[in-house]
């Protein structure tokens, strides 16, 4: 099959329904499934040949073995539909399934598989935990002697990448997918928020949809468009090394060798080794920019490399005699979470991303596609992709330099060791509380969400914890004692937790536009009096939640919405999607004006009556009701007689300025009732208890208030007037 | 076959040998900037002789502006060579005063007044002065900066050429004089002697902004480090050695003496086949008279009777003098481009090439490495013969970073590189554990001062 339309040229097509910009194995995925979903009118544009990017040098290995189960879905989708893929094009796809072997070194990464072991099972993916000596019966080359176990996963294959590739590229032009090499896309034009048009250096072409397949140029991509689109990548060079034939050539259905304590991979290649890794200090490359050339004449760095040829011979010590053929140096971008980026962006209706593959391209490749190409078609992919979403980001992480030092921390970790509640060293102290000085100083320590430093919990003066690295264990963490107490003093006293960065909303309007808007996207009951606040989730067509968050009605016509912090670019742009064109509307994002102080505990009302001289009792102030009032020295204040944990208590949304001297006052009356800070870590160990769900973790798009006990928080009789 | 022990220094003790002497001083920082055109300097010793023979010293000078650096080397004793390292650098800097300052520095010590400090020392804790003989130095240099302010005029600067070879002669004889004149303290009389018989050879840089000024009488040597635009590094040699080697210094000794000395004078590529430079301060066997000597030996304390070097008239000893401490002068200017200024005794010299010690130095100081980066090309290469090049470049690198110090890093690279210019820790540790009595015979005691410029002063000026 020819489609490649580059010589003669073609001419392009004037209009299109979909524009896929990068011919990689992730944009034909995209332009498949797409295709198979019988979407017409799809071109796909490449600036150069297809798959020249960092698909045409990859490792071309497919495993599941991936941290989220949704990852490891994609990856096993992929494996299946590379399997087929040569039946179904007759092209030769390079695909062998060989299996692969994860080696643990020590305890702690032998817990680790095991654990990726239960999740893979819950997905009906075959996988055993193995001895070491298994493990040599399995691939001969290993040395086994400082292993105390490994999984070995029978399913996962390796493919050639340019193959699966081009074979994505000729099925889906069999569906009709028209290709264009060597068509650089100049700009993406947007009208009232919908893509409209796209600009290439060989004409323009009209279109309603557009995606951003452009891996490591899917970030200057997203710069250039008339709406500018935040895609949050960077690049960091990957090496990987290629010997000669062994002189007894390796089987090309030998298990793929996965050491992470050794930091690298190994596959059999034409009778010898390819073997790469990720490195503790990464290089990353193309901070400012790049062009197209520069991908194909990276630099080979044997120094560099030196670390993982070491481990290497450490791990195959049979290959010492073996002769080198070449140090491949393949870029790849990473993202700040090392999760890949996929689907709507908040800004610009139609305009889809799916990049950022964290050197898993390959294995994702075929299950985003279809996740992506299901999202396009329906709305919604048909699994809960939200870890990958977009939406999680937002234009705060689309700093050059944020981003550089970010992914240098990233890449490492793709084979440290997962523990639970690590949080990332790099890109820090980039949104802050005003307090946040105040709480550091009484030893505060701090965990990064969307950007905002949270206290986890405060180091008693005199109490030494142990270095980070040792804290980060499977077991019983050294803050274990700390947050108790925290959690105590929150049942029996009171405590201040620092909440500022929730999420939080105004939205107004001149007549009821406000309430019309809420009542048809929450499911809760909107329609209560003045200062009452009602928790309520945002539900899907489907009845799964987008966004969990309490409204407060602070006037007839204005309404104050608290999310979760992370929900600050989904949350808007779900109600930003379903809000009426009307002047007299108005949506704004208040989060950065108001500080957020909660005060948990039964004493929360004694220290707040102090503060204000206002009788704070259940019977005066009830439970769900917002009051504007002076703490202090500072009026305006609002208080909210809700925790957000179950526990009594009392949220203050204080206008930033006051905030320090509120804090002051509240810390002060508060001594003799044994106030003292609190963290995130005891807020989540007292929601737990009263099963107050996390958006993101135990609920989702796919939950519906019933399968989690809520439905007293759904109003099925409720008018419904936003028909009139 | 019988068991082979082999005795290894660890890494640790083979720093904690080479870190003893290290010494570092950072020029002072106003409002987080250096004005000065120096940024600091490293320096180092590492002793072969029992003890070490070499001496050292760095000083700011307090009345007039600059930095003296020294590298002293001593030979028949230390004595000669600790003397220099505490006297030279003073007559240095009265040599430099002008008219007036000289005048009130005599007024303050005339009345009795505090005398403002002329010199800030940087010492490291070995290098000691002697409390003994502080008085006897003291008031020969007192007596130096009278001459000079009867020879001087107000108003009129002092050249530093010609001051430095002023106070190299003036210190010399000075030390000639104490030895004939004795003192009645027989330690001290003893102590003169043994200074004036030992010998040493002095390598001086003067650093005033932009002007550097190097002062040598001997074989020691001073190569400033010049940063290439390519980033590499190359020797520029501001020293003339004072030895055989030097043919220019040959015919000047051989002229100084009768044509029937012409055999005899330099032989064996030796000074009356004897000494090695053919510059020295001490070494009064080469510069006095036999009659002086006899009448100085006889007259000298019981001690020197039983020493035999001091007894020994050389060979062929026609004319004296044979020896002179004149130092020979070089000035240069600064310029952007020249990052460090080494100093070193002829021990560094003699193991590492004048172009790899700059390259070693370049590299330490600006943390960059010119090591070439591997290319398999089209060879054949083995995955165990590449990891042991890259483990072996490796190391090379990290032995950069074992040391804080340029000096030890240079030393360290000086006793133990191997074949391919690579620190190798085994040679390192075998050299290092050499008993005393043998270390003398595989090298000589190292010493190494490292002055770094300030390219944006310089550059600015």
């Amino acid at each position: 099959v020819r489609f490649f339309s580059s010589d003669p040229p073609t001419a392009l097509p004037t209009h299109a329904r979909v524009i896929i910009c990068g011919g990689g194995v992730v944009g034909t995925s995209v332009a498949y499934h797409l295709s198979r979903l019988g979407w017409r009118e799809i071109v796909l544009l490449e600036q150069g040949r297809l798959g020249a990017g960092t698909t045409r040098f990859c490792a071309g290995i497919v495993s599941v073995a991936k941290p989220l189960s949704i990852e490891s879905k994609m990856a096993d989708y992929s494996n299946a539909l590379y399997e087929r893929l040569e039946e179904e094009t007759g092209i030769k796809t390079g695909f062998v399934r060989t299996g692969s072997l994860c080696l643990a070194q020590n305890q702690d990464r032998f817990l680790s598989l095991k654990r990726l072991a239960s999740r893979l099972k819950v997905l009906g993916v075959s996988c055993d935990v193995i001895k070491p000596r298994d493990v040599s019966q399995l691939h001969p080359l290993v040395n086994i002697h400082d292993l105390v176990g490994a999984l070995h996963l029978p399913g996962d294959s390796v493919v050639s990448p340019p193959d699966v590739n081009h074979a994505l590229a000729v099925a889906a032009a069999a569906h009709g997918v028209q290709i264009f090499e060597h068509t650089s896309v100049n700009q993406v034009l947007v009208k009232n928020g919908h893509v409209t048009a796209v600009e290439t250096d060989r004409g323009s072409i009209e279109c309603e949809y557009f995606v951003n397949c452009a891996g490591q140029w899917a970030y200057e991509l997203g710069q250039s468009s008339e709406v500018k689109v935040s895609v949050p990548l960077h690049g960091c060079e990957h090496f990987y090394l290629l010997t000669k034939p062994l002189p007894e050539p390796t089987r090309a259905d030998s298990p793929v060798v996965i050491d992470m304590d050794g930091r690298i991979y190994a596959r059999s290649w034409n009778g010898g080794i390819l073997s790469g890794g990720f490195e503790k200090n990464p290089k990353p490359i193309f901070t400012e920019g790049r062009n197209q050339l520069e991908i194909q004449n990276m630099q080979e760095d044997w120094d560099h490399f030196e670390p993982m040829l070491s481990a290497l011979l450490r791990r195959m010590p049979g290959l010492e005699a073996c002769e080198i053929q070449q140090l491949v140096n393949c870029p790849e971008s990473f993202t700040p979470d090392m999760r890949c980026l996929m689907g709507e962006t908040p800004g610009i209706y139609g305009y889809f991303v799916l990049a950022g593959m964290n050197s898993s391209g390959i294995s994702f490749a075929g299950g985003a596609g279809k996740y992506l190409a299901e999202w396009m078609t329906y709305g919604y992919p048909s699994a809960n992709v939200w870890p990958l979403d977009i939406k999680r980001f937002g234009n705060l992480q689309s700093s050059r330099t944020f981003l550089r030092h970010r992914v240098m921390e990233v890449m490492p970790l793709l084979y440290g060791l997962k523990v639970p509640r690590w949080d990332f060293q790099t890109g820090r102290q980039l949104r802050t509380s005003p307090l946040y000085d105040r709480l550091d100083t009484q030893g505060a320590r701090w965990m990064e969400k969307h950007g905002f430093e949270r206290a986890k919990y405060f180091v008693p003066a005199g109490k030494d914890l142990l270095a980070l690295d040792q804290s980060k264990t499977f077991y019983k963490p050294d803050w274990f004692d700390i947050v108790g107490a925290e959690v105590k003093c929150c049942k029996e006293a009171v405590c201040v937790i620092d909440m500022s960065s929730f999420t939080k909303f105004e939205l107004t309007s001149a007549g009821d536009q406000a309430l019309v808007l809420l009542q048809r996207l929450c499911a809760n009951d909107l329609d209560v009096p003045v200062g009452h606040i009602v928790h309520t989730g945002m539900l899907n067509e489907r009845g799964g939640y987008e966004n969990d968050c309490s409204v407060v009605r602070l006037s007839k016509n204005s309404f104050f919405i608290i999310s979760p912090t992370d929900q600050q670019v989904h949350c808007w742009s779900w109600i930003k999607k379903h809000m009426p064109n009307d002047p007299q509307l108005h949506l704004e994002d208040v989060s950065w004006k108001y500080t957020a102080l909660n005060l948990i505990g039964p004493r929360a009302m004694d220290v707040l009556s102090e503060l204000s001289y206002v009788s704070m009792t259940p019977e005066h102030f009830p439970s769900l009701f917002c009051k504007e009032m002076s703490v202090g020295y500072a009026n305006g204040i609002r208080v909210m007689s809700m925790t957000h944990t179950g526990e009594p208590g009392f949220m203050l949304y204080i206008p930033i300025e006051y905030a320090l001297h509120v804090y002051n006052e509240v810390m002060s009356v508060g001594q003799k009732y044994g106030i003292r800070n609190a963290g995130y870590y005891a807020l989540r160990s007292l929601r737990i208890e009263k099963f107050f769900a996390f958006w993101g973790q135990d609920l989702d798009s796919f939950t519906t208030p019933l399968e989690c006990g809520r439905e007293f928080r759904v109003k099925f009789d409720k008018v419904s007037f936003w028909h009139s | 076959s019988p068991a082979r022990h082999t005795y290894y220094l660890t890494p640790p003790q083979v720093n904690s040998i080479l870190k003893a002497n290290e010494y570092n001083f950072k020029v002072p920082e106003f409002d987080g900037k250096n004005l000065s055109s120096i940024m600091g300097f490293d320096s180092n010793q590492l002793p072969a002789n029992a003890p070490i023979e070499d001496r050292r010293s760095a000083a700011t000078c307090l009345q007039t502006r600059g930095m003296l650096y020294g590298v002293f080397d001593g030979h028949a004793g230390c004595a000669c060579a600790q003397a220099l390292s505490e006297r030279l650098f003073y007559y240095i800097a009265v040599s430099l005063l002008p008219h007036e300052t000289l005048t009130e520095l005599e007024n303050a010590v005339e009345n009795g007044r505090p005398v403002h400090p002329i010199l800030q020392w940087h010492k490291h804790p070995n290098d000691y002065f002697s409390k003994e003989a502080s008085q006897l130095y003291f008031s020969s240099l007192r007596t130096y900066w009278q001459e000079l302010l009867d020879l001087s005029v107000p108003g009129e600067q002092p050249d530093v050429a010609e001051a430095l070879v002023s106070a190299f002669k003036r210190l010399d004889n000075d030390m000639s004089l104490e030895a004939q004149v004795g003192d009645p303290n027989a330690f001290l009389h003893y102590w003169m002697l043994r200074v004036a018989f030992s010998g040493a050879t002095a390598c001086v840089a003067h650093i005033d902004g932009n002007e550097l000024h190097i002062a040598n009488t001997g074989d020691g040597r001073a190569i400033l480090g010049v940063q290439e635009p390519d980033g590499s590094f190359s020797a520029l040699t501001l020293s003339n050695d004072h030895n055989a080697q030097n043919e220019s210094e040959v015919q000047r000794v051989r002229s100084e003496h009768p044509l029937s000395e012409a055999k005899t004078v330099v032989k064996q590529d030796r000074l009356l086949g004897l000494l090695m430079p053919f510059r020295a301060f001490g070494d009064v066997k080469f510069k006095w008279s036999i009659e002086l000597q006899r009448r100085v030996l006889e007259s000298g304390p019981d001690q020197l009777h039983e020493n035999e070097h001091a007894k020994f008239i050389p060979p062929n000893y026609h004319t004296p003098p044979y020896l002179t401490a004149a130092p020979e002068v070089t000035r240069h200017r600064l310029r952007p481009q020249d990052r460090f200024l080494v100093l070193g005794s002829d021990g560094l010299w003699e193991t590492l090439h004048r172009q790899e010690v700059v390259r070693i130095v370049g590299e330490h100081l600006t943390g960059v490495h010119q090591q070439q980066p591997v290319s398999v090309g089209g060879f054949k290469v083995t995955l165990g013969q590449m990891q042991g090049l890259l483990q072996e470049r490796k190391a090379r690198i990290s032995s950069t970073f074992e040391d804080q110090n340029a000096a030890t890093h240079l030393i360290r690279h000086a006793v133990g590189s191997n074949e391919f210019g690579l620190v190798d820790h085994e040679r390192l540790s075998k050299t290092l554990s050499l008993p005393e009595e043998l270390a003398r015979m595989y090298r000589d005691d190292i010493t190494i001062i490292i002055v770094q410029f300030n390219p944006h002063v310089i550059g600015g000026q």
